[in-house]
């Protein structure tokens, strides 16, 4: 929701830095109105009357909202909580609101605090009725870490602020399947895209697999969203993932005040948790380059794009081909590419080669018990 | 040492051998330029007579085998295609890996290039 804020802002005629600037500066209660704006733009539930005479008011609010769903799949807000940003982000604003260890912050810095503590560490505001959290689940990062686990089957690399486990409702239901399909079809579409123009050789790429998977990963995650579950708590989380990669995507006043100006997100992101005694995840850089990318791909899988195998170019080429008809939708090779690329990378694992080959020696089918 | 030289190389049958070679070469020319002109004659002929379909059916049955490596890939339906649009707007974002300065020069240049 953040980075879309921001680009309505550039759609307005900003500057992409200066509308970065004015989002970082803006008033909690305006960023909290544009939250309220945004559900009620997806019309997932019946907003009231008073809800949206309230929203109409905000600093934001006369500019439109684009798309049904216009905020971040959770898998953007997963891999960006890998770097450790809220946790580093935490460190700061305790710093901050303290003492005067890192130095005192400038006006700019100070409505930055004051946004962070609403919209990452739940300060109270006037409609926390949106929140994820209440008294029975007042941890943010508690409930996000249930969001995960419910829906990818996955923990975050690392566990408290001390490094101690990690506290939060561990459900039953959780897809624990999700990471090998999805590594299995991102297998499958690397051979995809490595023969796309592969016109004489052995062909080992497979359409209907793909659909397969796809379908299958499809089903998993719909399991977890069955009338709209956890989509408050995924628009929660992107929006406090958002807020946390806007603050390191340029050299914003905190990012000045802490003397930790760079070139990319993840060198912002380890000089400021080299002030504040927090190392950030040693592939950040991954988890920054793949977020955007990871979100457009999971949000393709669940609409069920790919509803049979003739389809399943569009998650490996990145360019319609040719016949596609008029003004075809651009399908999401590149981002495919992105995810496998950095992926590999942030996990350690080849997704370019099998690690197991396919066992062709096995005579029958396996037994049904 | 006469003895050892290569015999029969000045009796002259050498001349009569060359002579004999050179003869079927002449005729080998008139005969490949004989069966080009046939050939070229019945092709002109062959589409002046049947056309171009007979010979664009000939190509695609020969080609066949080939067009099956290809995958087959449909257009996307309505639905989908309305969907993937729709994702691509809801999470449109900056792209705060490019210097800004740089890429809005670059564009200038580009539109200028395109103009020119």
């Amino acid at each position: 929701m953040i980075l879309q804020l921001v680009q309505s802002l550039v759609d307005r005629g900003e500057t992409r830095d200066n509308a970065a600037g004015l989002v970082l500066s803006a008033d909690p209660f305006d960023l909290m109105l544009r939250m309220e704006q945004v559900w009620d733009a997806a019309n997932i539930t019946q907003v009231s009357l008073a809800r949206q005479n309230l929203w109409s008011t905000g600093d934001f609010s006369n500019l439109p909202v684009a798309g049904s769903l216009p905020w971040d799949h959770l898998g953007y807000a997963y891999v960006l909580e890998n770097t450790r940003a809220v946790q580093i982000l935490r460190r700061v604003v305790r710093e901050y609101r303290a003492g005067e260890a890192l130095g005192i912050p400038s006006p700019g810095t100070q409505r930055w605090l004051n946004a962070t503590e609403a919209l990452l560490f739940g300060a109270a505001n006037p409609l926390s009725t949106w929140l994820s959290t209440s008294s029975i689940r007042d941890d943010p990062e508690a409930v996000r870490r249930n969001a995960y686990w419910r829906l990818f089957g996955l923990d975050l690399a690392f566990g408290d602020e001390g490094n101690g486990s990690p506290k939060y409702v561990k459900a039953n239901a959780a897809n624990t399947g999700f990471v090998t399909l999805f590594e299995e079809l991102l297998f499958e579409l690397w051979q995809a895209m490595s023969n796309e123009r592969n016109t004489s050789g052995a062909n080992s790429s497979d359409d209907d697999r793909i659909y397969r998977i796809a379908e299958q990963l499809r089903y998993e995650l719909g399991t977890r969203r069955k009338s709209d579950m956890l989509l408050r708590e995924e628009l929660a989380a992107a929006t406090a993932l958002g807020w946390a990669d806007l603050t390191v995507s340029i050299d914003s006043p905190l990012i000045v005040d802490l003397r930790a100006q760079a070139t990319s997100a993840g060198d912002r992101l380890r000089l400021i948790g080299d002030r504040v005694g927090l190392p950030a995840h040693s592939q950040s850089a991954s988890f920054f380059a793949m977020a955007a990318d990871l979100s457009i791909f999971l949000r393709a899988i669940e609409a069920g794009i790919v509803s049979g195998p003739d389809y399943a170019w569009a998650l490996y080429l990145s360019q319609p081909p040719q016949g596609a008809g008029a003004n075809p939708p651009k399908p999401i090779g590149s981002e495919s590419r992105r995810v496998i690329t950095e992926w590999a990378a942030a996990t350690g694992k080849d997704l370019k080669a099998r690690g197991k080959p396919v066992d062709s020696n096995r005579p029958r089918l396996v037994a049904v018990r | 040492m006469a003895g050892r030289g290569i015999k029969g190389t000045d009796d002259g049958s050498g001349y009569a051998e060359q002579g004999e070679n050179a003869e079927l070469r002449r005729e080998l020319e008139n005969l490949k330029e004989f069966v080009g002109k046939l050939a070229q004659a019945s092709s002109i002929e062959h589409i002046f007579t049947k056309g171009f379909d007979d010979i664009k059916d000939q190509l695609e049955d020969k080609l066949a085998p080939l067009r099956a490596l290809a995958p087959v890939r449909a257009v996307l339906p309505e639905k989908a295609a309305a969907s993937l649009r729709d994702i691509r707007l809801s999470l449109n974002r900056p792209n705060f890996n490019l210097d800004e300065t740089k890429s809005i020069a670059s564009d200038d240049q580009s539109a200028k290039e395109q103009a020119s």
